[in-house]
């Protein structure tokens, strides 16, 4: 510009008062608008209310809801007026005309302002003054409410202001009307969905980041609209308190109104009637939507095949562009327009979609966040109070490692959250004994910058999520109902759980007589009785009752892909392992059997032919916790207790005694070595099954613990990586049979039958639930 | 005084302005003519404080306008698409003006209306193209400008009222010194109205000068020659010659003795100096740079 100053612009008004109040003047229908809509919202409400205002609480219900209606109609308010007070320059004709009035450009930006606001005011403050009379004058107006109904005007008029910087910036880099409208959403919603985007191409790549938990809880959000900070302080939000909220939206309104004013200054009023005046701002604007549409197309067509995600995203992205092009450029023939900036930002915005689907390459897979506090809940549970919240400083880093421990077995497992859930085909097996112990678990990271960071993590081993459950109760946060649950996902009591075989064996408690023979045998009312008195004393023991179902679930797949039969081969109801007890104190049982012992006579028949009779039959039990309460059933069987000793071996041997802890090492290791036939080491992560021979104990037990040499639990089920069956020698010769493994006994054995006393041999058949892990040597 | 200094202006790569420079003297009425897309209605625009020039300069009285409070009170712009206030009556919007405009002349207002015969209390927007038109000019004459500038204003006035709007504006720029610069396609209408004429074209200024001098220094010339006359035509700033028999149709730049003159060598058996009307300079200044019906056409 060459023009020099004028001498007079120094004095000339910012904007005459004549032209301001005209402008305001004009405004009378918006009047009429807010009055109407305030008086229907707040004052009508009020006057509706008042009969029931009688006590205290309910005129402080009454306050609470006029405090979250005025902003809300204020910030309506705000953009209704901001579009009303600016169409005089969203045409070129009216643009001219006002703009060769005498008048500076100051002048009309501010008239706008003062308008909206005079407009507003009063309109919200008339209403808002006849509410305060109905309430005094029906005596409503209690002295403790005074503080709130006086913020009510004061919160209102702020977020009016907070809006109307928005709508007047949007006003100003508009060219019309309905594009005003839309590019107030826009700048309103912008972010948000820019960052939802971001998000969820987040969800796939970050493992464990649960976007949708933070996106529910505002979090970030709330720091990229002023809509979802209004939303923020009408719910009471504690993550910050409400001030930075109005703090931040307050220097916000000040920065867009110093950005409206910069930008009506120098607005180029022969572009009014364009969508947008300022040439630069349609690509920057089409470039914002049509990203995300990609995106949100992507997702939106991969719900109905995977595949058609990456069409869905080229759809998207396609039909966005050309709508961005007809609408900003206001000609479909523009529809193609700028083709080629579209090339460079779609190949640019798909390397930066593959970075953020992969996880920025995996940077933030297992990263653990700075926070000012945690929160720890379980989520699969039944438990659905309050989780552990943590704040102390000491605390947070004792959590932040326990979860960088958890994260660690994640990473060394490479597995996502619902991979620990998935069925194998191999493994099936596996999969059953995770999915019967597994948690899941959500934590929640405040960070110092008033946003939350979720992490969900899905069905999680004990063994992942004890390290923190034990920092959780060691630093005691959270409530004693809270504690009580996470007890039971402490490694410590996952040693204390037994793995016992079901209700056969149950129905053997207190039978071993040869342990005690004195010992009376109970009777069937006995067994009712103890039996009764085990569910009475576990009787809404709700994390059993959660095991139960669980594990039948994965019972019910298992047998649905028929990876698993019975122990004879039958119905579901059959099995052994579908009955889940509670037992002993706090803990709850997972009943879990390896196999099942089938034990059948045999005699040959009239022709011959041998054939057999069903006897009895038991579980082999793995862990139980005591062998004298086994039944003779089990008497050639050995078991490995589980229950740790201070790193001693406790093997409890031969015929339900119990009397290993008198033996020295050495004569344990000879009792054992004349009694054990064979050992079987199933190791689960692997899927093979080891046979030992039992003259190769001494060698083989040490070789066994040196599997988890630092923990002797690895011979237990709460490893979850081993499960050890030793088979007596006396025991016969093992044959298959028809996919069990059948070991014939030398004794005899006198039965009644029909038929008259007669004798049999016992066959024992050792039925593995698992077809597939049927180990190669026994073949 | 308007003093408009090499103004440039550009709209989306396409050049509206190219160095436009042009006095307007105080009390004169200034004609601004041209073809369409010449840029007229932006150098009244720039002329007026609503749009910014690229560069250049628009000086009224020693001040730019633009931005300028005090210097738009003296000036109004009337556009070729008139603005009112939406459902406003002419009192409504005397009512805006007297807003705006520190000088609104109330008594001119009421006398104007009267004169055009226009109901004050009934909504603009259903008046006539035309009464909106006399609406726009009475609301700004009334404003009591220093300069006015019109845009195509007289279009659309039918002739009864177009002589009034001459007169109106005649008579202010006699008594109270108005300088009126006004755009128009109707160059008979501003041939009795205005002193200087610009024409531009393509953005840039092609003749700018008082019409009296003009119309002296371009002539048509209807001649018969019984010999040859290229001798004496060459001689002769020639800037259309069209033959119909012997009959010789020339319109060239000079004084009339100039051309008599000229024409005398080639001993005319007729001829005839006619001075051109403002139309038909514009035409013969447009067909000399190209821009005929011919061309256009072809």
């Amino acid at each position: 510009m060459t023009q020099k100053m004028s001498p007079n612009k120094k004095r000339a008004p910012l904007v005459t008062r004549r032209y301001m109040t005209g402008m305001a003047r004009r405004g009378w229908p918006l009047f009429v608008l807010f009055l109407i809509m305030f008086l229907l919202t707040y004052t009508l409400w009020t006057a509706i209310t008042l009969p029931n205002l009688t006590e205290i609480y309910t005129a402080r219900r009454l306050v609470s809801n006029l405090k979250a209606i005025f902003p809300i109609f204020s910030a309506l308010a705000a953009i209704i007026s901001g579009i009303y007070f600016m169409q005089f320059i969203q045409s070129k004709t009216s643009a001219g005309f006002f703009h060769s009035l005498p008048e500076r450009r100051s002048g009309h930006f501010i008239s706008v302002i003062f308008s909206s606001f005079a407009v507003y005011l009063s309109a919200a403050l008339l209403s808002y003054i006849l509410s305060l009379l109905l309430l005094a004058l029906s005596g409503a107006l209690y002295a403790e409410l005074l503080p709130t109904i006086l913020l009510i005007p004061v919160l209102g008029i702020f977020y009016f202001t907070v809006f109307l910087s928005v709508t007047v910036l949007a006003g100003v880099i508009s060219g019309n009307r309905v594009i005003h409208a839309i590019m107030t959403a826009f700048l309103l919603f912008a972010a948000p969905v820019v960052f939802i985007t971001a998000m969820l191409l987040l969800r796939d790549g970050v493992r464990y980041l649960n976007v949708s938990r933070m996106l529910v809880s505002l979090g970030f959000l709330k720091w990229l609209s002023p809509v979802f900070r209004l939303q923020y302080v009408l719910d009471g939000g504690t993550e910050l308190p409400a001030w930075i909220m109005i703090l931040f939206d307050a220097v916000l309104a000040s920065i867009g109104f110093f950005l409206a004013y910069y930008a009506y200054a120098n607005r180029p009023i022969e572009r009014s009637g364009n969508q947008i005046v300022f040439p630069v701002l349609p690509e920057i604007i089409k470039y914002i939507i049509i990203g995300p549409t990609a995106v949100l197309s992507s997702k939106f067509f991969a719900l109905f095949e995977e595949g058609w995600g990456l069409f869905g995203f080229f759809v998207g992205l396609i039909l966005s562009f050309m709508l961005c092009n007809t609408v900003l450029y206001r000609s479909a023939k523009a529809m193609f327009s700028h083709i080629r900036g579209m090339l460079i930002y779609s190949g640019a915005f798909i390397v930066a979609v593959l970075i953020l689907s992969f996880g920025c390459f995996g940077i933030f897979d297992y990263t653990v966040p700075v926070a000012d506090t945690i929160s720890v809940n379980f989520s699969s549970s039944s438990y659905g109070g309050e989780g552990a919240i943590i704040s102390n400083p000491d605390e947070i880093a004792a959590v932040r490692r326990a979860v960088s421990q958890m994260n660690s077995q994640l990473r060394n497992r490479g597995a996502y959250g619902e991979d620990v859930v998935s069925y194998s085909d191999s493994a099936p097996y596996e999969a059953l004994e995770r999915v019967e112990r597994t948690e899941s678990l959500y934590i929640n990271y405040m960070t110092p910058f008033g946003f939350d960071l979720s992490y969900s993590y899905s069905d999680l081993p004990y063994e992942y999520i004890a390290p923190l459950t034990e920092t959780i109760l060691e630093v005691n946060s959270g409530n004693s109902e809270y504690f009580d649950y996470l007890k039971n996902c402490t490694r410590f009591d996952l040693n204390l759980e037994m793995m016992l075989s079901s209700s056969s064996i149950l129905d053997n408690i207190g039978i071993n007589t040869e342990a005690d023979p004195d010992m009376p045998v109970p009777d069937d009312e006995e067994k009712t009785e103890e039996w009764d008195r085990i569910e009475d004393s576990y009787a809404g023991n709700i994390p059993g009752d959660y095991t139960t179902d669980k594990y039948r679930g994965a019972l019910t797949k298992a047998y649905a892909d028929g990876e698993l039969y019975c122990g004879r081969g039958q119905a579901l109801e059959n099995d052994p392992l579908s009955e889940i007890i509670l037992t002993r104190g706090r803990e709850y049982f997972q009943h879990f059997s390896m196999g099942s012992f089938n034990v059948r006579g045999s005699q040959p028949d009239e022709t011959g032919e041998v054939v057999t009779y069903y006897l009895d039959e038991a579980e082999l039990p793995l862990f139980p916790s005591s062998l004298s309460k086994i039944g003779d059933a089990f008497d050639r069987t050995f078991v490995i207790n589980k229950e740790l000793h201070c790193g001693s071996i406790p093997f409890y041997v031969g015929d339900a005694f119990d009397g290993v802890f008198s033996l020295s090492e050495d004569e344990y290791f000879d009792a054992l070595a004349e009694t054990i036939k064979e050992i079987y080491v199933y190791n689960k992560k692997t899927g093979t099954l080891t046979a030992y021979e039992g003259n190769d104990v001494r060698r083989m037990l040490p070789s066994l613990a040196a599997v988890r040499a630092a923990d002797i639990s690895a011979f237990t089920a709460t490893d979850g990586d081993y499960n050890v069956m030793v088979v007596s020698k006396s025991l016969g010769d093992r044959y298959d049979w028809g996919g069990h493994y059948v070991y014939y006994d030398d004794s005899k054995y006198t039965a009644d039958t029909d038929d008259g006393e007669v004798e049999l041999n016992y066959i024992y058949s050792v039925t593995w639930f698992l077809e597939g892990q049927v180990p190669a040597f026994v073949k | 005084m308007i003093n408009i200094e090499n103004i440039k202006k550009t709209f989306d790569g396409v050049t509206a302005l190219d160095g436009v420079t042009a006095t307007v003297s105080d009390g004169s009425i200034f004609g601004l003519i041209g073809s369409n897309g010449s840029g007229k209605s932006t150098l009244l625009r720039i002329m007026s404080g609503i749009y910014r020039e690229d560069s250049g300069s628009v000086i009224y009285d020693g001040e730019p306008i633009f931005e300028n409070y005090f210097m738009k009170q003296r000036v109004v712009y009337l556009s070729d698409e008139q603005y009112f206030l939406p459902h406003a009556t002419l009192d409504e919007m005397r009512a805006f003006y007297r807003s705006a405009y520190d000088n609104f002349d109330d008594a001119m207002y009421t006398k104007m209306t009267d004169a055009f015969g226009l109901d004050r209390t009934r909504k603009i927007n259903t008046f006539s193209k035309g009464m909106q038109k006399q609406s726009s000019l009475l609301l700004g004459l009334s404003v009591r400008p220093k300069y006015l500038l019109c845009d195509e204003t007289f279009d659309g006035i039918d002739p009864v009222m177009r002589q009034l709007v001459r007169r109106m504006i005649a008579d202010d720029v006699a008594e109270n010194g108005l300088t009126a610069v006004i755009s128009t396609h109707n160059l008979r209408e501003l041939e009795d109205l205005t002193d200087h004429i610009c024409l531009l074209h393509r953005g840039r200024i092609l003749l700018d000068r008082e019409l009296d001098d003009m119309k002296l220094s371009i002539h048509k010339v209807q001649a018969v020659f019984d010999r040859d006359p290229a001798e004496a035509i060459s001689a002769l700033d020639v800037i259309s010659h069209e033959t119909h028999g012997k009959l010789h149709i020339i319109v060239c730049r000079g004084g009339e003795e100039e051309i008599s003159a000229a024409l005398s060598s080639a001993s005319p058996i007729y001829s005839e100096i006619i001075p051109l009307t403002l139309e038909e300079i514009f035409i013969s200044e447009m067909e000399g740079i190209g821009y005929d019906a011919k061309n256009v056409t072809e």
